[in-house]
């Protein structure tokens, strides 16, 4: 119990990250001062050479290139060339405006109007509006442009100033004028206030009595949302249980080891093996068990990563669960994020982790970047028409769905 | 939907592409591209349409983003060192060697720059730029130049560059050499590359469209159909996509077998077949004083002054020619010139120097220079120089446009990039 304490305490500051198209990273909010590191580290000639090379283009790009250069972003571009050169697509340099980002959608819940807006010359332009937040409440819709906030004008300002102006504390409220199809003006005061995004949703498929989840992401919440959503399909007469994986680009590795231990007690989840080849093992514990009495499929695609991976590897490698669709991404990389204090965050790949018996899903591609090799093979392969257009949970639109419908049928005939 | 697909979301694929890709350059453009290849995935498509709790994740309130804003002022050369070294005590494999990062990070800064002169070169790039300026050539026998996807943004757009303002140049066939597969496969100069070995060079105006109809949340069917097309397009044409660089790579290295080469010649799409091989031509191609190829290259003025020594007049043909070094155009125009001014060079914010010749020569030749549109770089700017000497000619026509000063420098590992410093603007 002490080892499992200890990994535990470790595992609090090595988050998993994902990859692939869609992927959303989860940072440990523990800021770094890389000031502090440079007194503890020694100057080296290797490095000195590296140093010249680095300043020495700097000034000459900065100096002789044709044009008015940005002197910080050519700064940050360079930075992101350097964490690039390693060759590892999860290493990576963010300057302020991603990395802001970047924190932004590793929260699954935040405090705001639930909105997201995009630079425009009047201030900020909505793009996406949340369900059953303050914005949508108040009618606001993409499209609509902002002109002032609390009443002062927004044109001109960045988005950045503009987010500014909205951001506020929890019950405060905000005044926001707004032009929609560049003619009609409409003043809305929003009340600010947390909005936890939903990462688990549930269906009851009525015709062959299944139950449905979908799991979004491995986020904070969402273990207990996980909870929730069993409580109320599985209160139904049940004849298997599908959860959806597919797109979930994983995140919180404590998530991935809290939805496991659902379904086996106190297993090894996963080696990881960090620099200098130090080995840690995860394991899982004990007194969250469901007692799922009825076949278990999952459904998987290749944006199906990291604590996903994870979760979907150890239910295949205990047996639990059937997996039905496509190969998952393969990533078998642990990232740590490090903030910086210039507002940049640094994402290092920290260590690579197998899984219980799985072989290294390490994905591999040839050199045009095209999927040659790695992780996990599903049971039921099922080829989808890429342009297709699929409904999630509807059987008779979602054709992996469907395969995972006759797979239950042929366990429980 | 998927234009709301951010730089974020495209930065592990455009690391992935990066790594991938070898392109030279493009860095900028590639974190981008992400971006904006990300939203035609197919399954991500999916996942939009189906999904809209994975929508709304990923797209979550920028609002409110809640980063404490601490203040440190980068200097830039403690801040390389420091990140450096964050690598080397967490990566999670051993970090040993610094040069890497540091062209690694000239990588970044020149592919920063969005450039199509400006382009950073890997050992081996660079090895056959150098190669091409002894008239060494592989491939199949061209030389090729990027010519800038122009097309304009909107205001808003602008505003939003990283995330409409994508833009892979297209690929050119600058000059089909002598004796070339190339040449007999019946490639011409002007034909610009669609794909290659089955892969495509996206073209970047089609994202900007679909971008632009995605952005209207258009709900009639006839829209929506056409969404749906050039989603489909995009998605086939980035599942084989290949970048620039790396399209230039295979038709300019390698001296075996061949590739499937298809183009567009004046807007009809053509197919070829073309064998990869050596190719050894002078650098100076000269007979009774005709100097038909000329390569501006380390070796290039001992050759010139050979050839024309002893001439009263000469007849230089710059058609075909498009890889060249500026120092070393610069070196042969003395050759052929007396000192003097011969244009100016507008830098940064329209400053403006001038460019000048100092001719360690006594006498100079008549020359009568031979020009086309594929005269280009640096050949273009010796020619237009040359047209300005009392009494020289000049037969075929170039744009009127300035020319991109181009130099060259190396990095360590052999790697190197080009830099565009300046543009030449005829007249004295």
């Amino acid at each position: 119990m002490k080892t499992l304490r200890a990994l535990l305490w470790t595992f609090a500051f090595a988050i998993l990250f994902t990859a692939g198209f869609v992927h959303k990273d989860f940072r440990s909010g523990r800021p770094v001062s890389l000031s502090q590191i440079l007194l503890l580290a020694k100057q080296e000639d290797s490095s000195a050479t590296a140093d010249r090379v680095f300043k020495e283009n700097y000034n000459r790009i900065e100096a002789n290139y044709y044009k008015p250069v940005n002197t910080r972003d050519l700064q940050y571009a360079g930075y992101q060339g350097m964490f690039a050169s390693l060759g590892d697509p999860h290493t990576n340099f963010l300057p302020p405006p991603i990395a802001r980002e970047f924190d932004v959608q590793t929260h699954a819940s935040f405090v705001g109007i639930g909105a997201r807006v995009e630079s425009n010359s009047l201030g900020g332009r909505f793009v996406t509006i949340f369900p059953n937040s303050p914005a949508q409440e108040a009618g606001i819709i993409p499209g609509d442009v902002i002109t002032a906030v609390d009443g002062v004008a927004t044109a001109g300002k960045t988005v950045d100033e503009v987010v500014d102006r909205i951001r506020g504390k929890e019950g405060t409220k905000v005044k926001v004028r707004i032009l929609r199809d560049n003619k009609k003006v409409i003043n809305l005061t929003l009340k600010r206030r947390e909005i936890i995004a939903p990462t688990v949703t549930d269906a009851y498929l009525d015709g062959p009595q299944v139950a449905y989840v979908q799991i979004a992401t491995f986020s904070a919440p969402t273990a207990s949302q996980f909870d929730k959503a069993l409580d109320r399909v599985m209160a139904k007469p049940v004849r298997g249980l599908v959860i959806d994986l597919r797109g979930d680009p994983g995140g919180y590795l404590e998530t991935a080891i809290d939805l496991i231990s659902r379904f086996v007690e106190d297993k090894l989840v996963l080696r990881m093996k960090s620099f200098g080849g130090k080995e840690e093992i995860a394991t899982g514990y004990s007194g969250s068990l469901r007692n799922i009495k009825v076949p278990i499929v999952l459904l998987v695609d290749s944006e199906t990563a990291s604590a996903a991976e994870i979760f979907a590897g150890n239910l295949k490698d205990y047996h639990i669960a059937t997996l039905v669709g496509e190969h998952t991404y393969g990533k078998n990389e642990v990232q740590d994020v490090f903030p910086l204090k210039d507002g940049s965050t640094a994402k290092i790949t920290i260590a690579k982790y197998l899984l219980p018996s799985t072989p290294d899903i390490g994905r591999k591609v040839d050199e045009d970047g095209r999927f040659i090799s790695g992780g996990i093979e599903p049971d039921f392969k099922v080829n989808v028409d890429p342009d297709l257009v699929v409904e999630f949970g509807n059987p008779s639109k979602d054709p992996v769905l469907q395969r995972a419908l006759d797979v239950i049928k042929s366990k429980t005939n | 939907m998927c234009v709301e697909l951010r730089s974020l979301t495209a930065l592990s694929s455009a690391s992935d592409l990066m790594k991938n890709y070898s392109d030279r350059s493009y860095v900028r453009a590639l974190l981008v591209c992400g971006a904006a290849l990300s939203a035609y995935a197919g399954s991500v498509v999916r996942d939009r349409l189906g999904n809209p709790q994975t929508a709304l994740i990923s797209n979550s309130d920028r609002l409110l983003a809640s980063r404490s804003k601490g203040a440190m002022d980068l200097n830039e050369t403690e801040y390389f060192h420091e990140l450096a070294d964050l690598l080397k005590d967490h990566y999670v494999d051993p970090v040993n060697d610094e040069t890497k990062l540091a062209n690694g990070a000239v990588r970044g800064m020149v592919g920063s720059l969005g450039d199509v002169n400006s382009v950073y070169m890997d050992q081996n790039q660079f090895q056959t730029y150098q190669n091409q300026l002894k008239g060494e050539f592989a491939g199949i026998g061209v030389e090729t130049y990027y010519e800038p996807d122009k097309g304009e943004l909107t205001p808003d757009e602008k505003l939003n560059e990283n995330v409409y303002g994508f833009r892979y140049p297209k690929v050119v066939i600058g000059a089909v050499l002598e004796g070339s597969a190339a040449q007999r496969a019946g490639l011409l100069a002007g034909d610009h590359v669609v794909s290659i070995d089955g892969h495509w060079i996206i073209d970047t105006a089609e994202i900007r469209a679909y971008q632009r109809l995605a952005r209207k949340n258009p709900t009639d069917k006839a829209s929506l159909d056409e969404l749906t097309r050039l989603r489909k397009r995009l998605r086939l044409e980035s599942d084989d996509g290949i970048t620039p660089g790396r399209a230039v790579d295979r038709l300019t290295s390698g001296t075996t077998g061949a590739i499937q080469l298809v183009v567009n010649r004046n807007g009809e799409t053509k197919s070829f077949t073309v064998n990869k091989a050596d190719l050894q031509t002078p650098v100076v191609d000269a007979s009774n004083g005709l100097v038909k190829h000329i390569v501006f290259g380390p070796t290039t003025v001992q050759l010139l002054r050979k050839a024309i020594e002893g001439k009263p007049q000469v007849t230089i043909d710059l058609r075909n020619n498009v890889v060249g070094d500026y120092v070393e155009m610069k070196n042969c125009l003395a050759v052929l010139a007396p000192s003097g001014v011969y244009g100016s060079l507008v830098g940064r914010g329209g400053g403006t120097s001038v460019f000048d010749i100092k001719s360690p020569d006594a006498h100079h030749p008549t020359v009568k220079v031979i020009v086309d549109s594929t005269t280009k770089g640096p050949a273009e700017i010796f020619a237009k120089a040359l047209a300005q000497c009392p009494g020289n000619s000049i037969a075929g026509s170039m744009p009127k446009e300035d020319v991109p000063v181009v130099k060259s420098f190396n990095l360590p590992q052999g790697a190197g990039y080009t830099l565009a410093t300046a543009l030449y603007r005829e007249g004295r």
